[in-house]
């Protein structure tokens, strides 16, 4: 059960330095969001809390083997708000995940990323003759 | 609490009455509990100060507009409300659980001057709005009376008060703006 929670692991941004600096000034006052993740026998579910964050304003990618997770909660910088001006995570993906099925939904500011996994990583009964 | 709020609203009608009865409603809800699993950190929420108002944001992520209760009381604003632990369906196993969950009750100092009649709440996307207008033009303007020990006349200085009259400008007698004043 262990093995399977390193399965998104959380980490940081894997870009140079620079561009680093680069990233947290675009991500200034971000925060993480909470997630609770499960898993079935088919899929891996990440639910996260982002109030405040349009639908249009997500942002959702597969950056070589991460999810990345970023959202910009408008009019907070402008406003210089108190509360988060965004959202950021980036989890490694590592088991075999079926890429091109990844779908996320958005409802109430709380965020469903559900990851397909691949075939090959499902349970699979094994019948003993 | 419930003192202050039937003071304030004492007079006003069918509006203040509501809100004194989701006031007790409130009280009572929360009476009921202890302060079991309440986060004071939690949920996160900020008073912005506008032009014309306040506005209140409550981050209430998956939250129903009826799993909240906001109510004013005197220049307290009450947000309870309560999230279930997140069920992952049946046969899931939860591998992490970081949302929290639980009861909360927030309670927020307002600035003396908003309207508790004006207040209104809005969920959207997650967060709860509440804006709450400044009382402009409900103020009742007050006559000041100064006495002139020298002359011994009694001179009327009439206050521009809030409603409509620029403020800061000294009328002696006629103030168009002041309908509402009381006549000497």
């Amino acid at each position: 059960m262990n093995g399977e929670r390193d399965e998104l692991r959380d980490v940081e941004s894997t870009v140079s330095p620079k561009e680093q600096r680069a990233e947290h000034f675009r991500r200034r006052n971000f925060v993480r969001p909470n997630v609770d993740i499960y898993s079935t026998e088919s899929d891996m579910v990440v639910v996260g809390d982002l109030p405040g964050v349009h639908k249009s304003d997500l942002d959702i990618t597969i950056e070589r083997d991460d999810l990345v997770i970023e959202a910009p909660v408008a009019g907070r910088a402008e406003a210089e708000s108190a509360l988060p001006w965004g959202y950021y995570r980036r989890f490694r993906l590592r088991t075999n995940f079926d890429r091109d099925r990844i779908s996320a939904h958005m409802e109430g500011g709380v965020l469903t990323v559900t990851l397909p996994k691949a075939a090959s990583e499902k349970t699979r009964k094994v019948s003993v003759e | 609490m419930n003192e202050k709020s039937s003071e304030k609203s004492s007079g006003r009608g069918a509006l203040a009455e509501l809100k004194e009865a989701v006031g007790n409603l409130v009280d009572s809800v929360v009476g009921m509990a202890p302060d079991f699993g309440i986060r004071p950190e939690w949920p996160r929420h900020e008073l912005i100060v506008e032009d014309d108002g306040y506005r209140v944001q409550v981050e209430l992520p998956g939250f129903s507009r009826e799993a909240v209760d906001v109510s004013v009381a005197g220049r307290n604003l009450s947000v309870a409300g309560e999230r279930k632990k997140f069920e992952p369906p049946a046969g899931a196993r939860l591998l992490r659980s970081e949302r929290p969950s639980g009861k909360f009750d927030l309670s927020i100092r307002l600035p003396a001057d908003v309207d508790a009649l004006g207040v209104v709440a809005q969920m959207r996307e997650g967060i709860l709005e509440i804006k709450l207008p400044k009382t402009r033009g409900r103020g009742r303007p007050i006559d000041i009376e100064s006495v002139d020990e020298a002359s011994g006349e009694t001179e009327v200085r009439r206050e521009p008060g809030t409603g409509g009259a620029s403020p800061g400008q000294e009328t002696p007698k006629a103030d168009p703006g002041a309908g509402t004043g009381e006549e000497i």
